[in-house]
């Protein structure tokens, strides 16, 4: 066996991480992943291509020209940083655990033949990539700005990366070697401690060069070191600040210690409520104790989810008013001189992205340890209900109030400001702070610890929606901020469209894997009905956002339209699996029948119509849309009415609540109604007659053949001719 | 071709490991037994060159385990009793990413991974996400990688826990096999009947001590002359 070299191994490691983050992308996240990523990457080339012009010569242009000059050209530096931070992320995650250091702590990997060098080489090379995703996410505005004060352009994009990665390297060997004297003195009694004071100075260190570097920016101005860049120094995120080093004020001043006192406070928090507890650090969720009875099992589950939570929520109270305080600090300082407002606007951007940092960090956690409680839920007795509200309220509350952390700056920046940069991206904050509001309200509402295995479905289900879906709908607002081509944000709005629902439809794979409770359970009318007003939540949080942030009211109904379709289907779907059926017709009679059927009923409809003397389908707000808007908007109308809206609707209408009906009252004939009656009821505003009418035939058709592709079929083939004669209104 | 002489290992105030003296021949398995915190995995570890030893020495083929431990890491498998394995790997890349790393790549070690890999009834699973695998299953690929590389020693802590009966016996056979072949096998276990079937030899390790060694009836005899194995599991824990 030939001795393996350095550089052999070298590149199995790195081989091998690319495999893990192409791995961690397509089968953990699902291919819609591999979509996104390059849809986005795309996104900002063309608007790098917009503000620089194509080739070398257009980078250059995009880099050296003054960010702060253009709104637009400042979201696509700033998108273009993050989507390097997170590609960077992805990758360095690839390798278990955070960066790459526990990857050469494990066992497998002390048991190959590494010599000292190389293993040290392959730590700093695969924990830079770790470093460089989070430095770019955390100071490369602070840092560009420092670096702009002597360099432009590409020089400065290289010097700030480089620069970020020192600076990070080196404030983690200080930890570890702090780390490692301490452990040192105080033994292995203390050790829990150690690794908190460890965490704390490490925290300080990061927090306080972002800090750091705007000051640097002021001293460099102030002593006329370099030569300013025009523009990006103006922008720089915490310009009150560095007008404190210019003594031109002193809400600078305030700020600083407003910004201090809450990292110190944070710091002090951790360490006042990790000491209270040391033996237990880890952050890992309960887990169900196997062989356990169904009180026990749910009973620890709920106290060391209590003991977690009320761990985790001093950390917010505390620091709360630090960051209140700076704040409105930094608002009083930095309004009255500025002429523009950007440095605040960015300011303010970096702020709500560090409420949203923070607010999923701690709703993430606490959703993912959720996850768990609820997958005993099947275990748990009716006894235990109590304890599982109690929870469910903790994290309600936890929730409610990031919301309103979120709300409240974005309320009082609509009155000094109203600039489309701070609307987009405190809205996204807000959308996504209601997101986390709706899911635990979901959860709220929905947690039934029966052994009704459905419930525990549909909250899967809604889980991967809302969480996935709600910041998909705030990106596409950004897209559509952006100017793009109608093509690309169509394309776009439809990846990411397939991105959550698919995610979604993982998150209730996940809930199925147990086996099945109460077959029974699953074939009742009220649980499809539960699933159907989430699906209607998930559409009036999306409408409400919608018109919250000034979107159009076409836009806002065809994306509300859109995540309820998304939240519908994957419900839909697993309820209609539960009833399988036996066909009585062959696929190429039902879809044939169906076609037929649907294009008779569009005719009929329409003659119909015209004797009454209404104008067909007009009266609804989707029709009117759908005849005033173009781009795509109507893209995307065309779309979803043809496609989307039936499948989930028919998974629905007919494969869920029609079966499950007829097996509750035990009459075809009284489901085939009500399915049409509810089916009618979704349609109101000018369209329940044709609805109730259309959800009969569709009803009575898939008794009749046994086949959803039927109704599907009639379904598909009525709203396709109803666009196309739209369209042809339009035309002629 | 397993070496340890007067090998002891201390945490602080703690006996780990006290005076270890054993010698395995090329083709020996050896079962190392004893309650839980008894040393076995401390000396496998010390065999692993892991640890760095309080007092004495431990060798593998001549060399010194903590001075040449990389050398001795390209000569032995390991299988950890817990084993972390890489999770956004498939079981498949996971070997190729440890065989690459011992610079042995070759299609007859790919041929040997299959062979094996079907023996466990694991070659579907190989394929599969490891983040998704079962705890047997990360079992299997662990010992999957413990042997691709055709170890001259293999170290192996509790390699049949968490395995199905089936399975186990494989396992079981497939030691027979390379220690036929002349490989070393030294295995830590708390399963007695696991050990009395498949060992040449076993040590009872008790508080860091190893308190009797041979083979089954000469730990009996060692024991105060009972009659079984579990008897003088019984009888060498109690007087510890």
């Amino acid at each position: 066996m030939s001795a393996p070299t350095v550089v052999a191994q070298g590149r199995a490691l790195l081989r091998m991480s690319v495999q893990g983050a192409l791995n961690s992308l397509h089968r953990r996240q699902g291919a819609g992943a591999m979509v996104v990523f390059p849809l986005l990457l795309a996104v900002l080339l063309i608007e790098l291509a917009r503000f620089g012009g194509k080739g070398a010569d257009g980078v250059r242009r995009f880099l050296a020209a003054a960010p702060g000059d253009q709104g637009t050209h400042f979201v696509a530096w700033w998108l273009t940083i993050m989507a390097v931070a997170v590609v960077a992320l992805k990758y360095a995650r690839a390798i278990p655990g955070r960066g790459a250091r526990p990857l050469f702590d494990t066992l497998l990997f002390r048991a190959l033949p590494v010599s000292p060098v190389t293993r040290t080489l392959f730590e700093l090379l695969l924990g830079s990539t770790h470093s460089a995703g989070f430095v770019a996410l955390a100071f490369a505005p602070a840092l560009y700005g420092l670096v702009t004060q002597r360099f432009a352009g590409l020089p400065a994009v290289a010097l700030t990366a480089v620069m970020a990665l020192v600076f990070n390297e080196v404030a983690t060997l200080v930890a570890h070697a702090l780390h490692a004297l301490l452990s040192r003195y105080l033994g292995g009694r203390s050790l829990d401690i150690v690794r908190v004071v460890t965490a704390c100075v490490g925290f300080l260190l990061v927090g306080s060069f972002s800090t750091l570097g705007p000051i640097g920016v002021g001293i460099a101005r102030r002593l006329r070191v370099g030569r300013p860049a025009p523009g990006w120094s103006e922008a720089l995120p915490l310009r009150g600040l560095v007008r404190w080093v210019r003594f031109d004020d002193l809400s600078g001043l305030v700020a600083v210690l407003g910004w201090t006192a809450a990292l110190v406070t944070f710091s002090v928090a951790a360490l006042a409520w990790r000491v209270r507890s040391p033996t237990d650090l880890s952050l890992d969720g309960p887990s169900a104790p196997t062989g356990a009875g169904r009180w026990e099992a749910g009973l620890s589950a709920a106290r060391i989810e209590w003991r977690m939570l009320s761990r985790q929520a001093p950390y917010l109270v505390l620091a709360t008013p630090a960051f209140l305080v700076f704040f409105f600090a930094v608002v009083r300082g930095a309004r009255p001189a500025t002429g523009i407002d950007l440095p605040f606007v960015t300011l303010m951007g970096l702020i709500g992205w560090a409420i949203i940092v923070q607010g999923t960090a701690l709703t993430g956690a606490a959703s993912r340890r959720w996850r768990r409680v609820l997958w005993i839920l099947p275990t748990v007795g009716r006894d235990h209900r109590d304890a599982i509200r109690a929870l469910a309220r903790v994290h309600f509350a936890m929730t409610a109030g990031l919301s309103l952390g979120a709300a409240l700056p974005w309320w009082f920046l609509q009155r000094p400001i109203w600039w489309w940069f701070p609307r987009q991206f405190m809205g996204m904050a807000l959308v996504i702070a209601v997101g986390q509001w709706a899911q635990s309200a979901a959860l709220f509402l929905l947690i039934d610890p029966s052994p009704d295995r459905l419930t525990g479905l549909s909250v899967g289900g809604v889980f991967g929606v809302l969480v996935t879906a709600i910041p998909t709908v705030a990106l596409l607002v950004l897209l559509s901020a952006m100017s793009l081509p109608a093509w690309l944000s169509l394309v776009a709005l439809l990846a990411l469209l397939a991105w959550s629902m698919e995610s979604a439809a993982v998150a209730r794979l996940r809930w199925i894997r147990e086996p099945a409770g109460d077959p029974e359970a699953a074939r009742r009318v009220w649980p499809a009905l539960r699933s159907f007003g989430v699906a209607g939540l998930a559409q009036v949080v999306v409408a409400e956002s919608g018109d919250a942030l000034g979107a159009s009211s076409t836009t806002t109904l065809v994306l509300s339209l859109l995540v309820f379709a998304g939240v519908l289907l994957p419900l839909a779907a697993r309820g209609a699996q539960g009833h399988a059926t036996v066909p009585r017709w062959s696929l190429r009679r039902g879809i044939g029948t169906g076609v037929l059927v649907g294009a008779a009923n569009f005719a009929l409809v329409l003659g119909v119509a015209k004797w009454v003397g209404l104008g067909g389908s007009g009266a609804s707000p989707l029709a009117a849309a759908f005849t005033h808007t173009r781009g795509w908007v109507l893209g995307a109308i065309v779309v979803a009415s043809t496609t989307v809206i039936p499948l989930a609707e028919e998974l629905f209408f007919r494969g869920w609540l029609l079966p499950a009906a007829r097996r509750e009252v035990g009459d075809a004939r009284v489901a085939v109604v009500l399915s049409a009656a509810v089916f009618a009821m979704v349609h109101a505003g000018g369209q329940w007659a044709p609805a109730l009418w259309a959800g009969l035939l569709a009803g009575v058709l898939m008794q009749r053949s046994g086949r959803l592709a039927t109704s599907l079929a009639m379904h598909v083939t009525n709203n396709t001719l109803v666009v196309l004669a739209v369209l042809w209104g339009r035309l002629t | 071709m397993v070496e340890a002489r007067g090998l002891s290992k201390r945490f602080g105030d703690h006996v780990a490991l006290e005076g270890l003296d054993l010698a395995l021949p090329r083709g020996e398995i050896f079962g190392l037994l004893g309650p839980n915190g008894a040393g076995k995995s401390t000396t496998l570890n010390l065999f692993m060159g892991f640890l760095q030893p309080s007092a004495g020495t431990a060798r593998i083929a001549g060399l010194d385990c903590a001075r040449d431990a990389r050398a001795v890491m390209g000569l032995v498998g390991h299988l950890p009793e817990e084993p972390a394995l890489f999770e956004n790997l498939t079981g498949r890349e996971l070997v190729s990413f440890v065989l690459s790393m011992r610079g042995d790549d070759r299609p007859a070690r790919w041929s040997e991974v299959a062979a094996c890999a079907e023996r466990l009834s694991f070659t579907r699973e190989l394929d599969q996400l490891i983040a998704g695998y079962s705890m047997g299953m990360r079992k299997k690929l662990a010992l999957v990688t413990a042997l691709a590389h055709d170890p001259a020693v293999l170290l192996l802590d509790e390699p049949t826990n968490g395995l199905d009966p089936v399975v186990a016996r494989e396992v079981r056979a497939m030691l027979e096999e390379r220690a036929a072949r002349g490989v070393t096998v030294v295995l830590s276990t708390h399963l007695l009947d696991v050990a009395q079937r498949v060992c040449h030899r076993l040590g009872v390790l008790v508080q860091g001590r190893l308190r009797a060694i041979g083979d089954a009836g000469e730990v009996c005899v060692q024991a105060g002359g009972v009659a079984t194995l579990e008897e003088a599991f019984l009888a060498l824990t109690a007087a510890g």
